[in-house]
């Protein structure tokens, strides 16, 4: 775990994050602006192909990291290690090329869209920074609409026509234009039920193993992260208190923090469905 | 049936409505244009009273609004008694100066609050929105009768600008050009007062919704895209923001008109204002009526255009979509 830049280009790892810290100002009219610290002294590394699972309670700092990685917020302190770069403290515009790198899902893939784009519009707009031909994006959305099992026939439907599931799909879809190695996943599940968090949940592992995608998921779900993830980290009050294998830290929890949320997800139920992808 | 047939269907209820509220308004306020006339002995009241009978004013109040209604389907507003004229043409001729004066001021207002609104919010938190938000709390707070007042005091004391009517006297000698360039000139300050009023409004707005469309979670989620702001503001804040935007224009240009006869009447611009003030005054029940429903005729038509526009900007609204905002 030392922090020295050749480990990180020699290791296998696809991101590292060192000493991540991020915090906000919160301010009311009694007690003036008082710093919350959303992460503080994070570390992890998510290597190629696999995936971390961050979990914890609402307010734990989850989503800040999640969008530190992603780039739409800069940490206070820290690095984040992408492909052998340091991205913590790039400009706008030095971050583009590495937003091809890693892409997010968001929570709610309704309000993640604009209402007023066709499908298609939806998924070409990343290509459009890099400057594609009309029909050369047309083509790529077409094949992406096949991939997530959408027809190609909607990419005229305007965004807001989809259901909840296909919605999903769809934001998928756009996250997968640009052919990036990490996926963030931010409670992408968010507001689906059980049976179409199943297929999203397998369409994701399908998709890993065609195209060996590392995934950041951040979930407070435990079945579905004992389905997917193979390295699991419990975040509590802005900071990483156990981490381990996804089998560790289901069997044996040693973080009180880890305790509650096993309890209170009554773990036991989804032991069995522990093997990756066994289900699929 | 169709949407714009049920705009169309409302708006001419509206009119309706707004001419019956003006004949009982107008009849319950006390006196008539003959009232000083009876004052004078050297007129008999036998010679009112047929002069009454010529006007048809001795008619109970149904039976006028009736006649006026059949005479307004075709277009005919009755006959002013202090111009001895119909009202109709009489209307126009000082409603084009209205027209005129509004639509300059509008044209102003919203060139220079949309582009200024959106800056202000891209600017958001930072020093200049600050100010710019000062400012115009300022000018929203000062009414525009008080800024008329001390615009026209500058204007007289420095002769910075011809004031006072539309012309000058010496304007039928000049070509066309000056012509062109005296009108503007008198203009200048009454649309200066006008737009002032209305783009504060108008900036307050386009910036409000700016900000709110700035922080919908599918800009944010085109942000980590990498996608350009100016792309961002053009092709996903702008689209979202005009919205409430159009909607105000409506207002706006009801908002215009009748801040527009006040302006006229402080600045002496030959529009509906004084007219209307006048004809109130002298009792001139014609003239007053027909005044009234041109006012609210603009303002209709106003909110009539802003609905085709919104329904041009967002086909949901067309489509009768649950989820359009």
């Amino acid at each position: 775990m030392t922090s020295d830049l050749p480990t990180s280009q020699q290791s296998n790892s696809l991101l590292r994050v060192r000493k991540l810290s991020k915090s906000y100002v919160r301010g009311n009219l009694l007690r003036g602006r008082v710093p919350v610290e959303a992460a503080k002294d994070v570390h992890f590394e998510v290597d190629c192909a696999h995936t971390l699972a961050i979990i914890g309670a609402s307010g734990s700092g989850k989503s800040t990291v999640a969008r530190c990685i992603a780039g739409l917020e800069r940490p206070d302190v820290g690095e984040v290690w992408i492909d052998g770069t340091d991205i913590a403290q790039l400009s706008f515009r030095e971050l583009r090329p590495f937003r091809s790198v890693v892409q997010m899902i968001f929570q709610d893939a309704a309000t993640s869209m604009n209402p007023r784009f066709s499908a298609a519009e939806v998924i070409e707009e990343p290509l459009l920074i890099q400057g594609q031909h009309r029909e050369e994006r047309r083509h790529i959305a077409e094949t992406l609409m096949k991939k997530v099992g959408l027809s190609a026939d909607w990419l005229d439907r305007s965004a807001a026509e989809f259901s909840g599931g296909q919605r999903q799909r769809l934001a998928i879809a756009r996250a997968l234009t640009l052919g990036p190695k990490l996926l963030v996943l931010d409670e992408a599940w968010c507001g689906l039920d059980l049976s179409m968090q199943a297929q999203i949940a397998n369409l994701l592992l399908d998709l890993q193993t065609e195209h060996s995608l590392s995934y950041l998921l951040i979930s407070h779900d435990l079945a579905l992260v004992a389905r997917m993830a193979d390295t699991v980290a419990v975040m509590s009050h802005g900071q990483i208190v156990e981490s381990g294998s996804t089998q560790q830290i289901i069997s044996g929890p040693q973080h009180t923090e880890t305790k509650k949320l096993l309890n209170s997800a009554k773990a036991a139920e989804y032991k069995p469905q522990l093997s990756k992808g066994a289900s699929a | 049936m169709n949407y714009l047939g049920r705009r169309l269907v409302r708006a001419i209820l509206l009119l309706v409505g707004v001419s019956a509220l003006c004949f009982a308004f107008t009849e319950m306020a006390p006196g008539s244009f003959f009232d000083e006339m009876r004052l004078n002995p050297q007129i008999s009241p036998a010679t009112i009273t047929s002069l009454e009978e010529h006007y048809g004013l001795n008619q109970p109040l149904f039976v006028r609004y009736e006649r006026w209604m059949q005479a307004a389907a075709h277009g005919d507003f009755g006959y002013s008694i202090a111009y001895n004229t119909p009202v109709a043409p009489l209307l126009w001729s000082r409603a084009k100066n209205t027209l005129l004066l509004t639509i300059v001021a509008m044209l102003l207002a919203w060139l220079i609050s949309v582009p200024l609104g959106v800056w202000a919010a891209a600017q958001h938190g930072r020093m200049l929105d600050k100010m710019t938000g000062v400012t115009s709390s300022l000018f929203l707070a000062v009414p525009e009768v008080v800024f008329a007042v001390a615009l026209l005091a500058i204007v007289v004391r420095w002769r910075i600008l011809p004031f006072g009517g539309m012309k000058s006297a010496d304007f039928d000698g000049l070509s066309t050009w000056a012509r062109f360039w005296d009108v503007a000139g008198h203009m200048l300050l009454p649309v200066l007062i006008l737009a002032l009023a209305d783009g504060t409004i108008i900036f307050r707005h386009v910036r409000a919704s700016v900000l709110e469309a700035l922080e919908a979670p599918f800009v944010r989620a085109s942000r980590s895209f990498g996608i350009s702001r100016t792309r961002l503001l053009f092709r996903h804040v702008l689209p979202v923001a005009a919205g409430p935007a159009i909607s105000l224009f409506g207002f706006s240009l009801a908002g215009l008109i009748s801040g527009s006869l006040l302006v006229e009447v402080v600045c002496g611009w030959p529009g509906l204002g004084p007219l209307i003030l006048d004809a109130t005054l002298s009792r001139d029940f014609y003239l007053v009526i027909g005044g009234l429903i041109f006012s609210a005729l603009f303002m209709i038509v106003g909110n009539l255009i802003a609905d085709i526009m919104l329904v041009v900007a967002d086909p949901r609204i067309r489509a009768g979509v649950p989820d359009a905002p």
